[in-house]
């Protein structure tokens, strides 16, 4: 099957989840025999072009000064649509991820007149909360419009099909769930602990209170912060290591700074794979008290690296992690049950082991493999129909 | 978690993004960002400046292009 993939991110841009999920999901579907075509925007010295094992992978130069990012979206879906139309192949299905790309997917399903099938990752009203700027009115409309072009919506769980089924009113039938996978391997390095701690300035027998992801209020990062106080105040040999960039990364330091907890944090930004799991693997429990989190890969990084994990009681978490069995769940608005489940593993190394041992079980269960076979089932039910 | 208008800094990311402002070679020059974007070239300065310290633009002798990190950063604000 020759499959074509629209993306605004794909590796090394990478912003969110969608780039890695592409990069495994491309992959492994080559594996499988099919012909993997994606288009998606550059980035800073990298290759316009690459062909890895019959994934086939276009970036696309956007050189249109915009002063809204509307406008740019809108300009880099029409720099998409031409560089389809320049490769000039044909292709058996077209899949787009997230609204970011909808625009130029629709076109081209009338143009190739070939079926859509859109993978939700997200949608604007639980990032933002509630529909309530003109941006997010557009964004909630390019959503909705794509969900009514597709042939099939792919979501990563439960909690999202329900999200769109009550949002946008979209049949039941026409909604698949395919989880995000992990790739368990990719976590079995040799980490020196000392030497990481060392290198983030910190003493080789502290223990360390990992987050990783966009700094955006989204994330709950600022969850994190706030029970800083109350897990040092137990335990003073805690550090954070915060691992990501966003938007709200000068807040949060400024935050950091007022509660003169400087000494106890290191903010790393974002960081190349191969550091963030050498933290990773050096850390004695990941944080991540989202606030809206769809699917939340995060959680299957922590247990693939053999690392307790604290998420919050939300969204796609509840699908992911057993609360008290291979992870603890908490409410990310209540600081004080946040600080008291950090202290919980990091104070009980026999309660962290549990946690760590039942998770690397359940974690064997999210391949990139099962990902791609499922994705491949629904192609060819769209196919059929 | 309403979204914003963007901030200046993040409209001076943009710009440099969406114009491929990637290096000194394709670099945008003070006037450029500050006709753009319609503000004085003494209120790009001090946000340039912030920018710079940060790590998300790279800014030599009038040459401004943005970085990797930049990019992330800017981006973030939409995923």
């Amino acid at each position: 099957m020759k499959i074509l993939h629209l993306t605004w991110e794909y590796p090394p841009r990478i912003i969110g989840g969608i780039s890695r999920h592409i990069f495994y999901l491309s992959q492994e579907l080559a594996d499988l025999g099919n012909e993997v075509y994606i288009i998606t925007l550059d980035f800073p010295n990298t290759p316009l072009e690459e062909h890895l094992n019959n994934v086939h992978i276009y970036r696309v130069k956007v050189e249109f000064p915009s002063y809204d990012f509307l406008t740019w979206v809108y300009a880099f879906n029409h720099f998409f649509e031409k560089k389809v139309a320049m490769l000039s192949q044909s292709y058996d299905i077209i899949h787009i991820h997230d609204w970011l790309v909808a625009l130029a997917g629709i076109s081209l399903k009338y143009f190739l007149k070939k079926p859509l099938l859109l993978t939700l990752h997200s949608i604007e009203k639980g990032r933002v909360g509630s529909i309530s700027s003109p941006v997010s009115l557009v964004i909630d409309s390019i959503e909705w419009w794509a969900t009514y072009e597709a042939k099939k919506i792919i979501t990563t769980t439960n909690f999202m099909k329900q999200e769109i089924i009550s949002h946008f009113k979209v049949p039941d039938n026409k909604i698949e769930i395919i989880f995000n996978g992990i790739k368990v391997e990719d976590f079995d390095i040799n980490v020196d602990k000392i030497e990481v701690k060392r290198r983030l300035g910190f003493s080789e027998n502290c223990k360390i209170v990992l987050f990783i992801g966009r700094i955006t209020e989204q994330k709950g990062i600022k969850y994190l912060i706030e029970a800083a106080p109350l897990v040092l105040k137990n335990n003073n040999n805690v550090r954070f290591v915060i691992i990501g960039d966003g938007w709200q990364i000068n807040e949060i330091k400024q935050r950091i700074n007022d509660l003169n907890l400087g000494w106890a944090f290191r903010l790393t930004g974002h960081i190349d794979d191969h550091n963030l799991k050498q933290i990773l693997k050096s850390s004695d429990v990941l944080v991540a008290p989202s606030i809206y989190e769809p699917f939340g890969i995060v959680a299957l990084e922590g247990m693939a690296a053999g690392i307790p994990v604290i998420v919050s009681d939300i969204g796609g978490f509840r699908e992911i992690v057993e609360n008290n069995v291979d992870g603890l769940r908490i409410n990310p608005f209540n600081v004080h049950e946040l600080a008291s489940a950090i202290l919980s593993i990091i104070n009980n190394e026999n309660f962290a082991t549990y946690l760590v041992n039942n998770a690397k079980n359940k974690v064997l269960k999210f391949s990139w493999k099962e990902v791609a076979r499922k994705t491949l089932e629904v192609y060819k039910s769209v196919l059929e129909n | 978690m309403r979204r914003e208008e963007l901030k200046i800094e993040e409209k001076i990311l943009l710009y440099l993004n969406s114009s491929r402002a990637y290096s000194s070679d394709s670099s945008k020059n003070k006037n450029e960002i500050a006709t753009f974007l319609n503000i004085d070239l003494s209120l790009l300065e001090s946000e340039l400046e912030k920018l710079k310290n940060e790590g998300y633009i790279e800014y030599n002798d009038n040459n401004i292009y943005i970085t990797d990190k930049g990019i992330i950063r800017l981006m973030s604000r939409f995923s």
